[in-house]
């Protein structure tokens, strides 16, 4: 697993003091690697139009 | 079983004197008993007091007092949806965190169905607070597709599109954040509307994420989602999005014809290609045929940031929902499905950045859809690439929202233009395909006209699943 990811994922949760077990913990990277694709499209586009002010 | 499958048939009858409200009711509840125990519909009912409100409703009538357009029809209510009746569970084993579980009072919606003399038979299922996935490990029923119940009834307004479909309502309210109206609607056969955002307060709905939850019926045909909607609408100050004063207006044209009217046609298809099913794009051109044959003229559009405005779209539910279930989720950790808590949570690892990306990118689409509405008066896309998904292929245990199939739907929670899902045929498994009618925000009237002419010269919307008894 990305570890960089694990942690950022971990360290979000403990935030709110969620600490889900190891086996869910890995799910929930899963999950959120599967939003950070979308993620990279929505600022490319913003990226692709700096002019616009929104 | 029902005899009677739309809200118009039914409302006729009940006005010649052919049926009464209670044989209405009657009706539904047995074909509720027929067929629940496959289907996972209902997760409450309120037999009885359904029943005795029947009877007040046959009393009225002959006594000549008009109670309203809904007068003596059975409908349901997404189990999300609060009313005096009972519970509301939001199939979940937590409660509301905003305390609505235990409040026995009629959500906006429903007191307006019941106003205009609707009679509630129950609460239909959804999934787990309108964001979990089918779960065989649950307590609460597990909603099935009354074409084939193996299959999954779409969600999350799951028994709404399963109990209209059947006829053990005429009429449901459901509520869509991503697509929730409109997918069980497809997969269901039924037609479901999703009205412009602001249009239909959502005062005693449980939110799912406050700046996509729309609350909408599902029905037999356009014309009964129309008659739901002219109850439904109107200003809530208790809902701070609800218009006060929308600039809708007028009834839905019943010409039968849609002369003049240029509808932008994008299939989608170049997203989840590999998964579509192979007898979609012959329903949906030939579903354009019978609208050029209505007078209308078809063209096509392609609309605007699509990827990135359904990208935008699960960040800013993830968000918004996290941040409603977030004190609920520390708490009651192990008490949410998997899915649930996986989907929820994965919102803690938004940053504020992200959410706001994802906002901007909202509004640049909703600026270039207006430039696509200064071309055409209405846009078709299908709703679903597929038809309903086998509950044995779902297989979610990462809560990824990918739900395996392609879904065209979020781009218009994020837009909040108001979209009706039709049937337009079966897919090689022979469960239904649908497309959905877009408009401009508050042209609510335009689509239920355009959906209504259409249904005028097709029946896949009378055409029954086998366990309801076939064609009407």
């Amino acid at each position: 697993m990305d570890s960089t990811l694990e942690d950022h994922v971990r360290e979000a949760l403990l935030r709110y003091d969620i600490a889900p077990p190891a086996e869910e913990l890995e799910l929930a990277v899963e999950s959120y690697r599967d939003t950070l694709a979308g993620i990279g499209h929505i600022r490319e586009a913003l990226q692709a139009n700096p002019d616009v002010y929104r | 079983m029902m005899e009677f499958k739309s809200i118009v048939d039914a409302l006729a009858a009940l006005e010649s004197g052919l049926v009464s409200s209670v044989e209405l009711v009657e009706a539904a509840l047995a074909t509720a008993d027929a067929v629940d125990g496959k289907l996972g519909a209902f997760v409450t009912r309120f037999d009885e007091k359904a029943l005795r409100a029947a009877k007040k409703a046959d009393r009225a009538r002959s006594a000549g007092v008009a109670v309203g357009s809904l007068h003596g029809i059975p409908v349901g209510v997404k189990d999300i949806l609060t009313t005096e009746d009972g519970p509301t569970t939001a199939q979940s084993l937590v409660p509301d965190p905003n305390g609505a579980s235990g409040r026995l009072a009629d959500a906006t919606a429903v007191q307006r169905l019941r106003s205009a003399g609707a009679i509630v038979l129950g609460k239909l299922s959804t999934m787990e607070y309108a964001v979990g996935m089918p779960d065989p490990a649950s307590s609460f029923p597990m909603p099935r597709n009354p074409w084939e119940p193996a299959r999954w009834a779409g969600g999350s307004s799951s028994g709404s599109g399963s109990a209209v479909s059947v006829g053990a309502v005429l009429g449901a309210l459901g509520t869509d954040t991503a697509a929730s109206i409109r997918m069980p609607a497809a997969f269901c056969g039924v037609t479901g509307l999703k009205p412009t955002f602001g249009l239909v307060p959502r005062t005693g709905c449980i939110p799912l994420a406050r700046t996509l939850d729309h609350v909408g019926p599902l029905a037999r045909s356009a014309r009964d989602c129309d008659l739901m909607l002219d109850v439904l609408a109107g200003h809530d100050g208790a809902d701070v999005d609800s218009v006060r004063s929308p600039r809708w207006h007028g009834e839905i044209s019943r010409t039968g014809r849609l002369d003049g009217v240029r509808i932008g046609l994008d299939p989608l298809d170049r997203y989840g290609t590999a998964r579509r099913d192979s007898a979609l794009d012959g329903a949906v051109d030939q579903a354009m045929r019978s609208l050029e044959d209505l007078g209308a003229e078809i063209v096509p559009v392609e609309l605007p940031w699509y990827t990135e405005v359904s990208a935008a779209a699960k960040v800013i539910l993830l968000a918004e929902a996290f941040g409603y279930h977030q004190d609920a989720l520390r708490e009651h950790w192990d008490s949410y499905s998997l899915s649930t808590r996986l989907r929820v949570s994965t919102g803690a690892s938004l940053s504020a950045g992200d959410y706001i990306d994802a906002q901007r990118v909202r509004r640049m689409a909703g600026s270039a859809m207006a430039g696509v509405f200064r071309e055409v008066d209405l846009i078709v896309t299908p709703t679903a690439g597929r038809g309903a998904p086998l509950i044995a292929d779902m297989h979610y245990a990462n809560g990824a929202m990918d739900l395996a199939f392609p879904l065209y739907t979020a781009y218009w929670n994020m837009l909040g233009n108001p979209a009706v899902s039709v049937p337009i045929g079966l897919s090689v498994s022979g469960v239904p395909l649908a497309m959905q009618i877009i408009g401009e925000p508050f042209r609510d009237k335009d689509v239920l006209t355009a959906a209504d002419a259409y249904q005028s010269v097709t029946d896949w919307h009378r055409t029954l699943p086998a366990m309801a008894g076939g064609e009407l």
